[in-house]
This record gives structure tokens, C-alpha cells and sequence, in this order.
């Protein structure tokens, strides 16, 4: 059982990329979704629910501004090119790249979930696995590689998994008619972090002389798991497997990596058909122990070429397999101290709503959500404007149009929550559907987020559209 | 139910008709076509510098240094080997030859002597006789050559004048040259102190101060002879041509004497006319120093061959062109002779095998400054072709150069003791420069390890920079060959340089931006560079020393064009 534990939770923290962390956007308006204190703690539900295991609420989320259509171009005769093509001009390449071009995969799985209304309050209990990894490939990379300046400038290239398991409760509570708030307590288990930026790497290429200059640092803890290093310098060669899994579950049981978090929301009917709301997520933080700290020091490697040519056989292939060998082995990651504590602050997360219902028909409303995720290198910012339709008590679907960081995006979601069930999926940029390859491969900005979840509704209905009463 | 199997049919047509729109044909990652790009486009690969390439080896390599001589500064030049005659000059030990008159002058007084009684007491007055005219002729031809005029000797002889005398069988005893007696030698002969009863009056004129008794029998009268001096003869007298001494002069005897009757031992009374028999004697004249002046000609004149044979087979080359023209051809005189003297030269070319010279040049009157027998006077003469003109074009297998020396006497002739000894010395050495205007000389080296193999990848074209550190003041034209690893050209690559390398000194070396590019039909691969460097003077004839060196620094390798990938 231990060991069906271990592998899941290393699956699970190790791919991903086959989860969403941030949650569904597209549901902040959607009426009868149940996920809704997950974007802010003040919003309930108009039913309580229990999740069904893993299924009860998954989010897979892709966030990224470089696309296929980035990398590959149409020819006037009818081929498909690469960006490196002569075919293809610097400037029209260059012009999708940013000075940051950022990756994000990540997951949001709800292990166990339930929220149920008492009285005037909504409460919930969540147990999620929360994980991201993120990658960060400098826009100077790019710029390189089609134009091949003098100096090839790798900084902030970076690395970086984080999984977590997130402990919450939450309690949202109304006042009156017209004012709702919330907040969230989350206690929080980290599981692995892995962190390497290279803060400088640059590689330039004068005539006389080649240098690479470099600096980087990094973070490493997963349970049981260690670094192995080998050479006089300490290159980091490759984990260090226990080969007794009750090794990894014993480290992480012991919770050494805990943190805490809160959510915090608020929600007002301002006049009757004008709901604002904003919440602030992911207010908190995790404390490492036990982390392993790597990095590769602030270092120069110089190469000018030989000198006396002429007196021995020289052979420049060598010398720049040498050379490679040597910036690689001067750049590689190596441990720098081991048993630091570590306290990592979590990426918040920022939402401002603002919805209003048609006085002509309430169940049919526009919304705008602001968003900014506040995550250093890899923060990012969206506005999206959405149709909401509450068709019936049981059924209802969002639309909507979002521009952000990542480009323009198109989302929809539909909710299906009669009494005894609640399933939802939702998707909060369905656009790269819209432009997709013969073989059904995104062509624009690969953005977006789907979430799907399956609960057990229970308890009477308490939404917004109550049945008239006869 | 019908109705909803139509819903879901319904829905697959729209969903595939809306999947269907959706797909971007343009976009077809089977119609992936990259065809032909470029990477790693200008980008530079720093190569490094090369060791300098020192003139030294440069020459060796060649084969040349062996043939060379390096001066002290480190100038290469081509030197024959030096040549030193001595001569040595001896004033000759000689005598002018003497005087000897066989045929007796014989005069008489110009009138009787009246002896009038017996007195014993009696004297005659003073009766005068004839002009006695010694005529002193030297024929002399054994004078040594060497000895070309003499305007002054000091000598050792002297001059005796023997008497003898008749009256008519009369016993006189003796007979009296009265006082003012005078004997008038040449005025060349410059007489020492006169004997005693004589005075001298002038350098060459003896009067007798008071009366001289003469005896029956050889009496004669001696006079010393200092000095003869040759610049008071008359022409054509002298030393007339060489080795021969002709003098021809006359010594005159004029006065008068007087008889005592006490000289007779008979008294005798009557008219007598006495009659008296003169000679004239010269003892050969030992010298003691003449001023004169020699020809030293025979003495000095010497020969010296230098041997250019090394050189010609040096030249013999196709590279090597010396400037028969910038030589430095010298001699350096040493010289004891207490007066200047003139050299003079004459120089010859012969090719092996030949008897006629090739070339003849004469120079003369370089001159020497005398000094004194203890101390050498030097001079050093430098030969250009100015004076020797084109002496050594062709250049000969052989330069003879016949050298001799001519004394310049002052005015008044050189002091010279016979027996003294004079040395004159004479170096020659002949330098010239290798390098002349139509020198050439080829030289290779390598860049090897450039290891461009692009194996599947095309690569046209591939720039190699560098400056060209030059301090030999060569201009170079320089010519670039790729080659495989093994060192064989590679003629499918076509390689250009864009200029030549200037020429430079160790002062102020030139840099040259060079500028290799090499091409190919598009599989472009090569592990080397062989340089090939033709160098040929900057300008005119050029001082080359070992220690200059060129250098190929600030070496790149460029792809210009990139690296070409076919992806299929």
C-alpha cells in the first residue's frame, strides 16, 4: 500500500504536466459550479457535493506565448518551414519571441472534496495535490538562433517543479442580502521542489576570443530522494534512488517541508443586478528543511585559441570538445550545501470579478475577470469578459474572451448540476482548437486550461434562482 | 427515439463540419519541408596566433644560411674571405761612384820666372798660371731603381787634388801656391771644412788663406765633401732614368804661385817657366741619407684573388637574386712609410676556366697619409659601383684585384737612411647584399587542426582572418591552399587572399588585416591552411637580419554564410 502510495504521489508529482494547478477561470461565473471558492473563498455553492476520488475535480493548465506557428511557416508553395529558413525574415520571427518565454504545466487534482451549506455558510474540506513545472526559455535564445549575433545570451533560462499536497478548509459566509465573505485555511505538505535558474549565461563569440560567463543557483528536496554528485567539483550526476521505497514515504510522513496558506474573498450584490467580487489565493508559504542547495558559481571561461602554431600539431575540434566540456562542466549544477531550510512564499494569485445580470432576464449575464498570478519570472496577467446562461436551475454554460500575457484566448464551460450530481467541464481557451495542424496539433499560443470534475450533489438547492413559489 | 439517433447524427455532421474548419491545411506537419538553412551565421572561431615565423629558419629552411654571414647588428650578407699582403720596403744601401781623372792637367805660368841674383832670400813675384778645368764626368747605372729621383744626399767622400811639378830640370825643392789660390768645385757639391792654410768661401769654393808649399812629389790638398746637393744640378743631370746617375761637371783650379831661391839649391839666375801636372781624385760617396723619392711600384705591387664561386652557386637558385650592384668591395691600407703614398687598383672578374677577364675596373690615388716608421698610417677605402661600375653583373666565379702603391714625395724628397724599412699592408674584403631588388624567396607553413568537417551539412564558404605581424621587410604575396588532414591539397577548394602583407621592421612592424576566403561547390571541409609566402624586397635592395620574424596573430575562423542543413 505504502509503495501504491509512493509511486502515485511521484507520478503525480513527477507528470504534471498531465494536471492543472490553476483553476478553471471560466467558472468564476458559471452558475451552479461548485469549484468556485477554489478562485475565491467567498463564493459557496448552490448545493453541497462530494467529490468522487481524483475525479471530483482535475484541472490540466498549459500556459505558454510561444506556439506552433512560432517555429513553423506556410511557403507560397504550399510546404511548411521552420522559423530558420531563409523564407522567413528575422523580423516576422523575432516578433513572437519576448524577452521571457515561459512554459507552465500544472495540475490542481482534488484527492477529497466536499462542501456542504449550514445555515448561512458554505463550508468545504479539500485535499489536493497541487503541482507546476515551469520553464522559462530566454527570447535571446531564439534571437540567436536566426540571427547568430556575437553573443548568445542564455540568462534566466530556468527550471522549476513544485508539488505539493494542500490541506484546506474553507467557510464562507453571508451577510445579509447582498454581501458574502470567505477565507480559506490551508496547511500544506511540500513534496518535491526543484529550482535552477541561471541567473547569467552568456556565451559570447568575439573573433579573438569565445567566453562563457555563467551563474546559477537552485534548490533541490524530494523525500528520500538525494543528488548524486560525482568529479572534484561536484557536478550533480543524477538522483539518488532509495532502493527501499519506505525510505521516501518515512521522509515524507515525518512532514518535515509543511507550510501554511489562506484564501481570502469577498462578494457584494452592490444593486440588484451587479455582483463584485475579488479574492487573493495562495497567501502563504512552505518551509523546505533539508534542502540541498545547488548552483554553479559566478565563473568565466575564456578561450583565445592556441598560441605558437606551428611549433606542434594543434586540433581545434579537440580543443573545442575541450572547451564545450569544460563550460558544460563549469555551468552543470553542483551542490553547494546540503541541510539548508528553505522558506519558499507561494505564488499568489489575484482575482477581481464583476458581473451583471440582465434585469430583463437574471439567468443570462456578462461578466469581467481580472487575474494576475504573481510568480516572479513567470507572472502573469489576463482580463476576460464572459457570457454567462443559467438555462435552467440545472444547466448552465459560460462563453467567454480572455487576452492576457499569453495572447488572445476564446473559454467556455458547461455545468450540468441537478440534484444528485454535479459534472462540469470547462476549458478556459478552447481557441487552439479553432487553428489546429491535419493532425490536430494547436497551431497558436498552446494556452489554456481545462478542468473536468464529477461530485456527488447533495442537500437542497440554495443558488441564485430559487423555484418560484406557487 | 428516431428523433434522437437524428439529434446525434445531427451533431457529428456539425461537430465534423466544425472540426473540419478548424483545420489549417497550410499547416500540414507532413508537408514539413525545411529545405536548405543556414546556421551559425558570422559566427567567429577564435584560432589563435601562430609562433614567429623567425627569418633565420625562414633562410635555413631555404638552404640559404649556410651560404650567408650574419654581422654583428644580425644583417645577413655574403662575405668572401679576407685577404692580407704584406709588402716590405727597404731604402737601398748604395754609393754615388767617385772621381778619378787620369789625364793629368798640365799648365804653365803665364810668364817666366826671372830669377834676377843668388840671394838666397830671393822670392819671385807672384806668377799666375792657367785656369786648371777638372771636368768631373759620373756615369753611373747601377743605381737602384727603386730610388727615383734624389734632390738631396748626405754623403761621406772627399775630393784630393795631387800636384806634381817642372822647372827645367831645376832642383827646386819645392814650389809655393801663393795665397788666393781659389778651386771652384760645382755648386751641387756642398764641401765640409776646408783643410788647413784653406778657407771656404762658399758651400763649394776653396781659397787658400796663405801660401802652400808644394813638394816635388805627389803633394796634394784634400777637401771634404758633405753633401751633394741634386736639386742644383743642371738639367738632364742627376738621376737621369732609372738606376742611372749622370753628372757631368767641372772643378776649376785658378791662382798663381811663386818660387824661393832657398828652395833651389843652386844659384840660378835667367828665365824659367815652371810647369806643373794637376789631378783630381773623388773617393766613392758613402750616404748617409738621401731626400729623394722612390718608386715603390715593384716594391708593393701585389695581387689577391677572391673566390665568389660559393656565391654564384648560390645565386645559381631561382629564388636567390643578390644585388650585384650593393656590394661593399674594401681595402684598408696600413702603411709606415714616413710620406702619403697612392694606391692604386685594378680590378678584374674571371669566370672559372677563363684566362680573359670579364671586367676590368682601375682605381687610383687612393691616398695614404704618411705617418712616421713607428707608427702605421691607416686608410679604408669602400668600392661602390660609382667607381666599379657594374663590376660584378654577371656575377664572376672570381674578382683578382692587382694592387700597388707610388710614393708621393715632398717637394724637397723624403728623408730616407739607406737600410731603413718601411711595411705597407693592404686587407681587402668584399661584402655584399644578398638581398637585392629581384630577390625572391618562397616559404610554406601550415595551420593545421582547423578540423572543418561538416560531414552531412553543407558549408560554401569559410573566411579565415588574421593579421599579418611582419618586421622582415619583405613584401609578401601570400597564397593560401586547403588541405586534408594528411597534409594533401585539396584542389575542389578554391582559396583567395585578398591582399599581400606589407613589409615591416623590428622598429616599426607593419600589420596586415588578412583576409583568406574559401569556397567550394558547397561541401566545404578541410583540416588545414597552407601558406604559401613569396617575398620579394619592399623596396630596392633590403637589409634582412635573423631576428626579424613574421607572425600570423588574431587568427579567426569565420562561416560568413553559415552552415547549410538540408532537412528532409
Amino acid at each position: 500500500m505504502k509503495r501504491i502510495i509512493i509511486i502515485l504521489l511521484l507520478v503525480l508529482s513527477c507528470s504534471s504536466a498531465a494536471f492543472a494547478q490553476h483553476n478553471l477561470r471560466t467558472g468564476y461565473f458559471l452558475d451552479g459550479y461548485a469549484y468556485k471558492h477554489k478562485l475565491n473563498p467567498a463564493f459557496g455553492s448552490d448545493r453541497g457535493y462530494f467529490a468522487i476520488p481524483v475525479a471530483g475535480y482535475a484541472t490540466l493548465g498549459v500556459e505558454s506565448n510561444l506556439a506552433l506557428s512560432t517555429f513553423f511557416y506556410p511557403t507560397a508553395d504550399g510546404r511548411l518551414t521552420t522559423f530558420l529558413s531563409p523564407d522567413v525574415s528575422a523580423e516576422e520571427f523575432l516578433s513572437k519571441i519576448h524577452n521571457n518565454n515561459p512554459l507552465n504545466v500544472n495540475t490542481d487534482i482534488s484527492l477529497i472534496s466536499l462542501g456542504f451549506n449550514a445555515g448561512k455558510s458554505f463550508n468545504t474540506l479539500d485535499l489536493s495535490l497541487k503541482a507546476d513545472v515551469r520553464a522559462n526559455v530566454p527570447g535571446a535564445m531564439f534571437s540567436w538562433a536566426k540571427q547568430y549575433g556575437n553573443t548568445l545570451d542564455m540568462s534566466n533560462f530556468g527550471l522549476n517543479a513544485d508539488a505539493r499536497l494542500e490541506l484546506a478548509y474553507g467557510f464562507s459566509y453571508k451577510i445579509g442580502d447582498w454581501l458574502r465573505f470567505g477565507f480559506k485555511l490551508k496547511a500544506l505538505a511540500g513534496l518535491v521542489k526543484a529550482d535552477y535558474s541561471m541567473d547569467k549565461l552568456t556565451l559570447t563569440m568575439n573573433e579573438d576570443k569565445w567566453m562563457v560567463d555563467s551563474y546559477g543557483k537552485g534548490y533541490f528536496r524530494a523525500p528520500g530522494i538525494g543528488l548524486s554528485a560525482d568529479g572534484e567539483d561536484g557536478a550533480i550526476s543524477g538522483l539518488n534512488m532509495p532502493s527501499d521505497y519506505n525510505v521516501i514515504l518515512d521522509d515524507f510522513l515525518k512532514f518535515r517541508n509543511l507550510g501554511a496558506a489562506v484564501d481570502l474573498g469577498i462578494s457584494m450584490d452592490l444593486i440588484k443586478y451587479l455582483t463584485v467580487s475579488a479574492s487573493v489565493t495562495d497567501l502563504g508559504f512552505i518551509k523546505w528543511n533539508d534542502v540541498t542547495g545547488i548552483g554553479s558559481a559566478e565563473s568565466r571561461l575564456e578561450y583565445s585559441g592556441f598560441e605558437n602554431i606551428g611549433e606542434e600539431k594543434v586540433s581545434i575540434g579537440d580543443q573545442f570538445s575541450a572547451l564545450g566540456e569544460e563550460a558544460l562542466e563549469m555551468i552543470s549544477p553542483k551542490i553547494m550545501s546540503e541541510g539548508e531550510t528553505l522558506t519558499d512564499m507561494l505564488s499568489m494569485t489575484a482575482h477581481l470579478g464583476l458581473e451583471f445580470r440582465m434585469p430583463f432576464w437574471q439567468r443570462l449575464s456578462v461578466g469581467a475577470l481580472g487575474t494576475y498570478r504573481f510568480d516572479g519570472p513567470y507572472s502573469w496577467w489576463e482580463a476576460r469578459g464572459s457570457v454567462n446562461l443559467a438555462l435552467f436551475r440545472w444547466l448552465s454554460f459560460s462563453g467567454n474572451y480572455a487576452y492576457s500575457s499569453f495572447g488572445e484566448s476564446y473559454g467556455a464551460a458547461v455545468n450540468l448540476h441537478p440534484g444528485g450530481i454535479n459534472l462540469f467541464i470547462g476549458i478556459d481557451s478552447f481557441k487552439p482548437a479553432f487553428n489546429v495542424t491535419p493532425q490536430y496539433v494547436p497551431i497558436d499560443n498552446l494556452n489554456t486550461n481545462v478542468a473536468f470534475g464529477l461530485n456527488i450533489a447533495f442537500g437542497k438547492y440554495k443558488g441564485r434562482f430559487p423555484k418560484k413559489q406557487k | 427515439m428516431n428523433r434522437n439517433y437524428t439529434k446525434i447524427l445531427f451533431s457529428t455532421l456539425f461537430s465534423s463540419v466544425l472540426m473540419t474548419g478548424c483545420v489549417n491545411e497550410e499547416y500540414d506537419l507532413e508537408k514539413i519541408d525545411v529545405g536548405d538553412v543556414n546556421i551559425l551565421e558570422n559566427v567567429s572561431l577564435p584560432v589563435g596566433s601562430t609562433k614567429e615565423f623567425i627569418l633565420s629558419e625562414i633562410l635555413d629552411k631555404a638552404g640559404y644560411a649556410e651560404y650567408l654571414s650574419v654581422a654583428q647588428d644580425g644583417s645577413y650578407y655574403f662575405h668572401a674571405t679576407d685577404g692580407r699582403i704584406s709588402k716590405q720596403v727597404t731604402v737601398p744601401v748604395f754609393q754615388f761612384s767617385g772621381y778619378d781623372d787620369e789625364n793629368p792637367h798640365m799648365t804653365k805660368a803665364a810668364e817666366g820666372i826671372i830669377m834676377g841674383s843668388v840671394d838666397p832670400d830671393f822670392i819671385t813675384p807672384p806668377i799666375p798660371f792657367e785656369n786648371v778645368v777638372f771636368d768631373i764626368e759620373i756615369d753611373q747605372a747601377d743605381i737602384p731603381e727603386i730610388v727615383r729621383d734624389v734632390k738631396y744626399a748626405d754623403v761621406t767622400t772627399s775630393v784630393i787634388v795631387r800636384f806634381k811639378y817642372e822647372i827645367a830640370d831645376l832642383p827646386f825643392e819645392k814650389i809655393w801656391l801663393s795665397e788666393g789660390l781659389t778651386m771652384v768645385f760645382p755648386e751641387w757639391i756642398v764641401l765640409g771644412n776646408p783643410p788647413a792654410g784653406c778657407q771656404k768661401v762658399d758651400s763649394h769654393t776653396i781659397v787658400l788663406s796663405e801660401d802652400y808649399s808644394i813638394e816635388p812629389d805627389n803633394t796634394s790638398m784634400s777637401f771634404d765633401i758633405t753633401a751633394l746637393d741634386f736639386s742644383k744640378m743642371p738639367e738632364n743631370q742627376g738621376i737621369v732614368a732609372p738606376g742611372k746617375l749622370h753628372v757631368d761637371a767641372e772643378v776649376i783650379l785658378s791662382g798663381s804661385l811663386f818660387l824661393r831661391a832657398a828652395d833651389c839649391p843652386q844659384s840660378l839666375t835667367g828665365i824659367f817657366t815652371p810647369v806643373f801636372t794637376s789631378y783630381l781624385h773623388m773617393d766613392p760617396m758613402t750616404i748617409n741619407y738621401i731626400l729623394a723619392d722612390l718608386d715603390l711600384e715593384s716594391e708593393t705591387s701585389n695581387e689577391y684573388r677572391f673566390s665568389l664561386k660559393d656565391f654564384t652557386e648560390f645565386a645559381d637558385g631561382e629564388q636567390f637574386k643578390p644585388d650585384v650592384n650593393a656590394f661593399s668591395l674594401k681595402i684598408d691600407v696600413a702603411s709606415t712609410i714616413p710620406a702619403p703614398v697612392f694606391i692604386s687598383s685594378v680590378f678584374a672578374t674571371y669566370d672559372e676556366g677563363t684566362s680573359e677577364p670579364e671586367s676590368i675596373s682601375e682605381v687610383q690615388k687612393m691616398e695614404i697619409p704618411g705617418e712616421s716608421q713607428d707608427k702605421a698610417a691607416t686608410a679604408s677605402y669602400n668600392f661602390t659601383q660609382d667607381q666599379l661600375g657594374s663590376l660584378f653583373s654577371p656575377l664572376p666565379d672570381y674578382l683578382v684585384i692587382t694592387s700597388m702603391a707610388d710614393l708621393v714625395a715632398p717637394e724637397n724628397g723624403l728623408r730616407l737612411v739607406p737600410g731603413d724599412e718601411f711595411g705597407i699592408d693592404m686587407t681587402y674584403s668584399l661584402d655584399m647584399s644578398p638581398f637585392g631588388p629581384a630577390f625572391r624567396i618562397n616559404y610554406e607553413t601550415e595551420l593545421t587542426g582547423l578540423d572543418v568537417s561538416v560531414s552531412d551539412l553543407s558549408l560554401a564558404k569559410a573566411v579565415i582572418k588574421l593579421n599579418a605581424l611582419n618586421t622582415i621587410p619583405l613584401n609578401i604575396n601570400l597564397t593560401a591552399i586547403a588541405t586534408d588532414v594528411d597534409g594533401n591539397a585539396l584542389s575542389n577548394i578554391k582559396a583567395e587572399v585578398n591582399t599581400d602583407i606589407r613589409g615591416g621592421t623590428m622598429e616599426s612592424p607593419a600589420v596586415t588585416p588578412v583576409v583568406i576566403t574559401l569556397t567550394s561547390g558547397g561541401h566545404l571541409e578541410f583540416d588545414g591552411i597552407r601558406l604559401a609566402m613569396a617575398a620579394v624586397p619592399a623596396s630596392g635592395t633590403v637589409s634582412l637580419k635573423k631576428e626579424q620574424y613574421i607572425q600570423f596573430t588574431d587568427i579567426s575562423l569565420n562561416l560568413p554564410e553559415g552552415v547549410g542543413i538540408t532537412i528532409e
